[in-house]
């Protein structure tokens, strides 16, 4: 039995005294007067169970995803298809095939190197489809690294179009490798590509892209929090998807103040910058404003290198707020201390020439001091602007990408140097943004 | 009083013109950090009803019925010390409710797959905890002080290496919605309620007298013993605490002053219910019901010992939304519902002294 139980033949074993004193307060003390306690106490002393019970609990599989088209091969194979497969077989065969192994995944270059993980470009020996890997080292002073649980538990939940997916998660000796779908560039290099001037249908197309991924987060309150054009990954095919969730949390309990620390600066709303700390699904809606902004005119909406330049560009270009714009800020101490010069706000049109009438509307209702009363990823998807798109894009299952539908195909970008996409293997200055 | 007065409350129940009104409103801006119900309610709802659709839903794959069923060491007596245990521990490094409550899913989902010894039981507590606070918050607790707490039986390789096996046997799965997301939901709720339809509290200095059921005597029959407050109520109790005669003045006061009722009743309501889910938390017997489940049942016990009942039928009839389901129980759920309510008021009446202070007006 011994050999099964998770044991460490500590001392101090079934008690548990050494709380330290001022953090015990009542809770040890109600805690004995559970009323159904002694029932299942009584219960449990009867129960016997098996060496066997226990082996068979001990070896659940992981959670492991097969792509559907695999899933087919799978069942051709398999003599009956029909027949159920036991846990214990179902876990043989998995692991048969190559999921969960390092072997499956050949390396072919590394991509890019971060603080906590360094990204290989690779193939898989089983589908021969390109993935990223990310290997994270699990070895650190404090134990496995926040983002890398947090990224891997919130996209393990995330399945859809525009959410990069997660294949698989293998684990070796101290490191930990996710395999990720392999997209080929970013919206930021998409930009510097095609010259930074896109075709406005085509900023459509990803603007529509962006907001639904982000919709369906905001939905399970997953702030994305760190929204960028290098987090935006594009395939060939043009589809949009958002990566990169190490900063993004389940946004379940939203008293709980978080960091103001997390957002790039250039995307960051005036209230994060002024201090804010209870903020919600609006953070994500002034990143949204801004790379729209920064898809119709090629450039960057607010580069400010500071906070203090940042909300100068801000207030520069929207007109300084007023109690009427965003009540509360004339007795913001921040605010005041930076003693701003008064801005009236300037027409959007007159920076964003090519921007349709819909689309200013859209772009001005994303750019709210009052971060309540920013369009919600949700709604925005049934703005006017989108309109063009069609009525069917709005009913497309989750899974299905925008592409599926006939009507929506992207057009040529005028600024496009020669082929339409960027090919794969140029490699050197490729900006992997999946850290 | 002095409380009051820094928030802005006081002056403004005694001034009920328009102009005061809209200054407490932006006021109730600026006091956001202090009341954090009041900062929810100024976000839009958007995604509230959505989310919670979703999360009901996703708490099916990550209950924890019977997890001790194989332990052969662990009981839930054993269960029963850690989990209280941890509750002060939450509390001692401030970490969210919603950390506590995931860090119990966590462990009891690992119970649930591997048999643990006793003597590393408290290891594995303090393991879930750090992986929920790494998954929740901003800044989680470092290992050195975790270790600290468990008076150094345990090593840092040894909670590093349990983590690891925690988060591959649970596969990741960490995102289960909580007890303090359903709390926080229907707590929501009841300040809609409470707010669309004033006559629920109009009607509650009469009511508390009347309307008292065994375990509200028997609550207020140990009255004043217990001084015990978690941080988090002590706001709401200062709120609470000035006299009765203002507050009925305050009722008659424009909606600015009922703006502030509704929302001090509805912050009693949570810390109270709060309270009511952690005892909950704690035993084991609580297991059998889905979060959602416990969470709506603390909150229904919860307004019942504050005195504010059911509302009658046409109350419920022209409120629209949200609200609306926490009074009109599913059939399907009704029984769960009611049996979890019968075992959280038996699980209070045992445990009255630490809810007192929380009930008194």
């Amino acid at each position: 039995m011994d050999r099964n139980i998770l044991k460490y033949l500590a001392p101090n074993s079934l008690g548990l005294p050494s709380l330290h004193p001022e953090a015990r307060p009542e809770a040890a003390e109600d805690g004995g007067q559970s009323p159904t306690q002694q029932y299942y106490r009584s219960k449990h002393q009867l129960r016997r169970f098996s060496m066997e019970d226990m082996t068979k609990r001990m070896s659940l599989p992981m959670d492991i995803r097969l792509p559907p088209e695999f899933l087919k091969k799978l069942q051709a194979e398999s003599p009956e298809p029909c027949k159920p497969l036991s846990r214990m077989s179902r876990r043989a065969s998995l692991s048969d095939i190559g999921f969960g192994k390092l072997e499956t995944y050949v390396k072919l270059g590394k991509l890019g190197e971060g603080t906590y993980a360094t990204v290989f470009k690779g193939r898989s020996k089983l589908t021969e489809n390109l993935v990223a890997l990310k290997e994270i080292r699990l070895e650190h002073e404090e134990g496995a690294p926040c983002t890398a649980i947090r990224e891997v538990s919130l996209l393990k939940n995330l399945k859809h179009a525009n959410i990069v997916t997660l294949h698989d998660i293998i684990h070796t000796d101290r490191c930990l490798t996710l395999v990720f779908e392999y997209l080929d560039s970013d919206l930021k290099q998409y930009l510097d590509n095609c010259g930074n001037l896109m075709s406005m249908h085509n900023v459509k197309i990803f603007m529509f892209q962006l907001l639904r991924g982000l919709a369906y987060c905001h939905k399970r309150k997953i702030l994305h929090r760190d929204l960028k054009p290098q987090n935006l990954l594009i395939n060939d095919k043009g589809e949009l998807k958002l990566a990169d969730f190490g900063l993004a949390r389940a946004k379940s309990v939203p008293t709980k103040t978080y960091s103001n620390e997390v957002v790039t600066l250039w995307y960051r709303p005036p209230d994060v910058l002024l201090g804010s700390t209870e903020y919600s699904t609006p953070i994500d809606m002034w990143g949204v404003g801004c790379i729209l902004f920064e898809m119709a005119t090629g450039r960057p909406m607010f580069p400010g290198s500071t906070v203090k330049e940042e909300l100068h560009l801000v207030f520069r270009l929207l007109g300084s707020p007023t109690e009427d714009t965003w009540v509360g800020i004339t007795s913001n101490e921040e605010f005041r201390s930076y003693l701003f010069p008064q801005y009236r706000p300037q027409p959007l049109i007159n920076h964003v020439p090519r921007l349709d009438t819909e689309g200013i509307d859209l772009l001005t209702a994303l750019l709210l001091y009052e971060s309540r009363n920013r369009i919600s990823a949700e709604a925005s998807l049934t703005h006017p602007y989108f309109r063009p798109l069609g009525e069917s894009i709005l009913t497309l299952p989750d899974t299905s990408s925008v592409f599926s539908l006939k009507e929506v195909q992207l057009q040529k970008d005028p600024g496009h140097r020669s082929s339409v996409f960027p090919q794969t293997g140029r490699g050197k200055n490729r900006r992997q943004s999946i850290f | 009083m002095s409380v009051l007065s820094d928030s802005g409350f006081e002056e403004d129940f005694h001034s009920p013109s328009p102009s005061s009104t809209l200054r407490l409103i932006s006021r109730l801006q600026v006091d956001a950090e202090k009341y954090p119900l009041l900062a929810d309610w100024q976000l839009h709802l958007d995604y509230d009803e959505t989310c919670f659709t979703i999360q009901k839903h996703s708490e099916k794959q990550f209950l924890t019925r019977n997890c001790l069923a194989q332990q052969p060491q662990v009981n839930a007596e054993a269960r029963c010390k850690l989990v209280s245990w941890l509750i002060a521990v939450h509390r001692h490094f401030k970490l969210s409710f919603e950390s506590c409550c995931l860090a119990v899913n966590i462990m009891d989902r690992f119970l649930g797959t591997t048999a643990v010894a006793s003597d590393c039981f408290q290891l594995l507590g303090v393991t879930s905890l750090l992986i929920a606070s790494k998954q929740v918050e901003v800044c989680f607790p470092r290992i050195r002080q975790l270790l600290s707490l468990c008076s150094g039986a345990f090593s840092r390789e040894q909670l590093c290496n349990l983590e690891c096996l925690v988060l591959l046997r649970l596969g990741f799965r960490l995102a289960a919605p909580t007890l303090a997301f359903f709390l926080h939901h229907y707590v929501l709720m009841v300040c809609h309620s409470l707010r669309q339809d004033p006559s629920l509290y109009s009607r509650l200095p009469q009511e508390v007298s009347t309307n008292h059921d065994k375990t509200q005597d028997s609550l207020q029959d140990s009255l004043g013993q217990s001084q015990e407050l978690s941080t988090n109520c002590q706001s709401s109790q200062d709120l609470s605490s000035h006299p009765g005669p203002q507050q009925s003045q305050t009722k008659e006061s424009g909606d600015g002053t009922n703006n502030v009722q509704h929302l001090v009743l509805a912050e009693r309501c949570r810390c109270l219910a709060r309270r009511i889910c952690e005892l909950s938390l704690a035993d084991y017997a609580f297991n059998h019901y889905p979060p959602s489940v416990t969470a709506q049942s603390a909150v229904r016990l919860a307004l019942e010992l504050l005195g504010v009942g059911h509302p009658p039928p046409q109350v419920c009839v022209p409120l629209e939304g949200p609200h609306l389901a926490l009074w009109e129980v599913r059939d399907s759920e009704r029984e769960l519902v009611q049996g979890c309510t019968e075992n959280l008021r038996l699980l209070v009446s045992l445990n009255q002294a630490a809810l007192q202070a929380l009930v008194d007006l």
